[in-house]
Order: C-alpha cells, then structure tokens, then sequence
C-alpha cells in the first residue's frame, strides 16, 4: 500500500487523510478514528521529542530507529506528507549524507508542526461532533 | 490454555501503536490473536499456545524479525511466519524462495491485505527452509 504514492510530489500529499485510517483499519467507525488519532498523537510526539532531543549528540542509529518507527505510524493515520519526510530523512541517515538530512530535518520539523496542527483541528471538530451526537 | 478452535496467530512488534493498530483490526476475527513486543515474551506464548502463524515485524528492539525466526528450529519449525517491514529494501522473493518466511508484507498494511496474507498462509503446508 505505502508504494502507491511514491511518485507524487511532496507538496501535492495531504497533512492528514482520515480516510487511510478507514482504509487500513478496514472499517469507518468515528470512534475507533478518533481513538487512533489521539493515541497517534501522543505516541508520535514522543518519538518526534526523543528524534530532537538526539538529533545533536550524534547518536544517528537511534535517530534512524525513531524516525523509521515514525515513518510507519504517520502512514497508518494518512499523515502522508510526514511519513514522506520520514522516509526521506531515514534514507539520507543511512546513507549517511549528513549535509542532505540536516537539510531535511529542517523540513521535518515544520512539515511536524502542520501535522499537529491538523490533527488538532480534526480532533476538536470530531469531539465536539461526539459531544453533540451525545 | 484456549478453549475454542480457533487458529491462533501471534503479532510481534516493539511499537505499541501498532501492536494496538493489529489489535482493533482484529478485535473480532475467526482467529485467536496474541500480541507481544519481544521475542522473549513470543518465545514464552509460543510455548503456551498453538500458534499456527506470527507476524513479525522486521526491526525489533533485540535484533530483527528474521533473525527471531532462524532461531525458531524444532518444534516451532512448521509455524508459519510472515515478516512485515517498514522498509522496501526488504526483499520478499528471496526471504520466501529461500524457505525463511512465507510472506512478506510492507507496512503499512490494511486489514484486507493481512486477512488475504492470513487465509493464504493458513492454507497453504509450510515450506522449510
């Protein structure tokens, strides 16, 4: 499934397409969406922390290793354009092209940062949608 | 240990998310699914069930999914194995041609996609390295 999109250009993926999560969970349930986003989020940002927090000190396998995870989990919630900012700065880590990934990183910082924006946006709306459907 | 007769599977990932990903996919299914985070937790219910199939993932915490299932000689040796990886440099043809796993699988999965992998697996005699 992760091959299909290889070829769009990265500003062309969206920040967040909820409908990979239906697509991977098999089915469309509010609920369960909205329980995996939220876990999603907090599970992601710890990995993004330990990635900045490691980033200087040189410990490069464990960078790798966090961004990898990363790299799977924000595509199993449609988080297209970070998991192709994850696979592009695993791959340079590993090729250890220091100057391409430092580049990168740059952008997976900000590319992050929407990323939670629009994740926030989306839970807000969800939980009140489940607040008024209570 | 289990009472009914349904086939049991074993998940194998150090990512908690994604354990728990398997886990609401699977939630009610025709199999028994287990989930661990290490192989020594895997090797523990490996002997208390009868696991038909595991679905590792290719990096692991101790070591890599692969080298779990070299080590799986004996009486484990017609468990059926599936490998998920996270990277495309893992290359499925000769992993299955060579007998060390069944299938492998590029995370991320959907739901259709493992339960296709499962029912194929399941039916099929394993093929030993």
């Amino acid at each position: 499934m992760n091959n299909a999109k290889i070829l769009i250009p990265l500003s062309k993926l969206p920040l967040l397409n909820i409908e990979a999560v239906s697509l991977i969970y098999g089915e469309s349930d509010p609920e369960l969406i909205l329980e995996t986003l939220q876990q999603f989020q907090t599970e992601a940002q710890g990995y993004v922390s330990q990635i900045a927090l490691i980033w200087h000190t040189g410990a490069a396998e464990d960078v790798v290793r966090y961004v990898h995870s990363l790299k799977t989990m924000t595509a199993m919630v449609g988080a297209e354009k970070m998991s192709r900012v994850c696979r592009m700065l695993e791959r340079q880590l590993r090729a250890k092209d220091v100057v391409e990934a430092r580049r990168t990183y740059g952008l997976f910082e900000k590319v992050w940062l929407d990323t939670l924006q629009q994740l926030d946006l989306h839970l807000l709306t969800a939980q009140g949608d489940a607040a008024d459907a209570q | 240990m289990l009472n009914d007769q349904k086939p049991v599977l074993l998940f194998i990932d150090d990512e908690q998310f994604l354990l728990n990903a398997y886990q609401r996919m699977f939630r009610q299914s025709q199999w028994r699914c287990l989930f661990c985070t290490t192989t020594l937790e895997a090797r523990q219910l490996l002997e208390l069930y009868p696991v038909r199939l595991i679905l590792c993932d290719y990096y692991l915490t101790e070591g890599t999914g692969l080298e779990f299932y070299r080590s799986l000689t004996g009486k484990f040796s017609g468990v059926k194995r599936i490998l998920l990886s996270g990277s495309n440099e893992v290359l499925g043809k000769e992993l299955t041609s060579a007998g060390l796993v069944d299938a492998v699988l590029h995370k991320p999965c959907t739901k259709a996609e493992l339960i296709n992998q499962i029912d194929s697996c399941l039916s099929t005699k394993r093929q030993q390295a």
